[in-house]
């Protein structure tokens, strides 16, 4: 099996910071707010590895600093601590350390390695253009220029994501909010990623639209073997797809295993308490 | 004659500690057995004994406590199932380790045809072929074919736990674990069930069994190994 991500040490601090913030904040103080300087220590000494096609859960309540962490890996915010490595093998072994890389590297490996799909569509589409011009303005950077080719790939992805094709030329804006998630998919599948960030895709969504969604991820992974990070508080989206799970609070990863065994054997305290709190 | 084991359990202990009872509930203590291919080694004893603990920590939904979980690999290797790392686990869950459990848990809204191909799918077999094996599968165990396009969870009991049992047994793991597997059946398709895990047996597989009736531990062990309450 081959790495995909290598994750150490990943921190982030949303304030001035202080030399107390790490050992004052976290699980056993169950806050991430440093008392001594009042900063927010959204992510702290996160580690993990991925390999390729499988899906990595990430759960925790609101404000366990679980989107931050799909956010840093794709420099939608900067970090302040940690390394992540990426390993791509279109050609040959690459190595990325991806925070320290310019503003041209990252923009490369956003656009056309990774993907993400964000809980609210205005931040991952353009309310602007039409759907499949969201889709176009994706391709084009990725160096695609011919109109007729960058339409036909365009329906090929609302097609593949059940996006009627006879609403290509609508605004986002004119659909409901299971058509726009469709339609971010699709956008963030135009590049065919390796790597996938799903944040929170399913969340306020109708149940059978939320069904529909978890369905075309699963038959994504099936199809694509993309890899996928799942973020999500929702104990069953993490049963249906994710293999391994990590679990956070106040900034951390309190716990991380097999899906199953976090499910029905959860070591920590708060895993035993959210475990027992399913619906 | 002995063969070394498929699998050799080592004073194996599984205990839970519930956080907000600030209590610790034991499951299993000190257990020691062995597994060998071609044979079933059959846990028996009283409900609340640890036996399907013990299958869950083989198969690490449980994470043991103590003791180890030696299985020796088709690579030839001995892997501590207690200690292996989470891609070990799930790459042996997928070629080698099989699991019926009592209850199904399938992807919903999945037709019940490829919730039983499904471990072929993914070790990369098309859909087409996945699909013919399973179908023969199910003409053995009699499901009607006009439910195969139907999801599991709109059948009986008994039609559940056999497409539960295709299912395990289908990927013709090393090991398969297997927790009650004919208790919703009735007579007739109990016989099925029994004759295909016999053949799997004679193929190679080693199977440790947890059964509810005493007559099919007698009838289907090979080796049978007791536990008490902890």
């Amino acid at each position: 099996m081959r790495k995909v991500l290598d994750v150490k040490g990943l921190s982030k601090v949303y304030g001035k910071g202080c030399p107390y913030c790490r050992d004052a904040t976290g699980p056993r103080f169950n806050t991430n707010i440093c008392p001594h300087c009042a900063s927010v220590v959204a992510v702290h000494d996160i580690s993990f590895t991925l390999y390729e096609g499988e899906i990595l859960g990430v759960m925790g309540e609101s404000g366990s600093g679980k989107s931050t962490v799909v956010k840093c890996l794709y420099f939608d915010e900067t970090v302040d601590g940690g390394t992540a490595h990426f390993f791509d093998n279109h050609g040959q072994y690459n190595l990325f350390d991806l925070f320290s890389l310019n503003a041209a590297q990252r923009r490369w490996l956003r656009y056309r390695r990774f993907g993400m799909v964000y809980q609210n569509p205005h931040l991952g589409l353009n309310f602007g253009i039409s759907a499949g011009g969201n889709i176009a303005e994706r391709l084009l950077m990725n160096g695609m220029l011919i109109y007729a080719d960058i339409r036909k790939r365009a329906s090929e992805l609302l097609q593949r994501t059940e996006v009627p094709e006879n609403r290509m030329d609508d605004l986002p804006g004119h659909f409901s909010g299971g058509m726009q998630q469709r339609v971010q998919i699709a956008k963030a599948l135009a590049t065919n990623p390796p790597l996938l960030f799903l944040d929170e895709v399913t969340t306020g969504l109708d149940v059978s639209v939320q069904a529909s969604i978890l369905d075309l991820i699963i038959e994504i992974q099936d199809q694509l073997k993309t890899t996928m990070i799942v973020v999500t508080h929702d104990l069953g989206v993490i049963r249906l797809l994710a293999g391994r799970t990590i679990v956070m609070k106040n900034g951390c990863i309190i716990e991380a295993g097999l899906t199953d065994q976090i499910l029905e054997d959860p070591q920590h305290a708060y895993t035993q308490r959210l475990v027992a709190s399913a619906l | 004659m002995t063969t070394s084991p498929l699998l050799q359990i080592e004073g194996l202990s599984k205990s839970f500690f519930m956080h907000d009872q600030q209590k610790e509930v034991s499951s299993a203590r000190e257990v020691s057995f062995r597994v060998h291919s071609k044979r079933l080694t059959a846990l028996v004893g009283p409900t609340g004994a640890g036996k399907s603990s013990i299958l869950k920590a083989i198969y690490r939904t449980y994470i043991p406590c103590k003791g180890q979980i030696l299985y020796r690999s088709a690579a030839g290797k001995t892997v501590d199932l207690a200690s292996a790392d989470e891609h070990t686990i799930l790459a042996l869950r997928s070629r080698e380790i099989g699991f019926v459990t009592q209850f199904l848990f399938a992807l919903p809204r999945q037709p019940a045809i490829d919730v039983v191909a499904s471990p072929l799918y993914r070790r990369g077999l098309s859909k087409a072929d996945g699909r013919q094996k399973a179908g023969a599968l199910l003409q053995r165990l009699h499901i009607p074919e006009h439910l195969w396009s139907l999801s599991p969870t709109t059948f009986s009991g008994g039609e559940r736990q056999r497409i539960n049992l295709a299912r395990g047994i289908i990927g013709r793991p090393r090991l398969l674990l297997l927790d009650e597997p004919t208790a919703s059946l009735d007579i007739r398709t109990t016989g099925d069930a029994l004759e295909m895990i016999t053949e799997l047996k004679n193929e190679g597989t080693g199977i440790l069994a947890i059964f509810h009736d005493p007559d099919l531990v007698q009838k289907m062990a090979d080796t049978v190994y007791q536990l008490d309450r902890p």
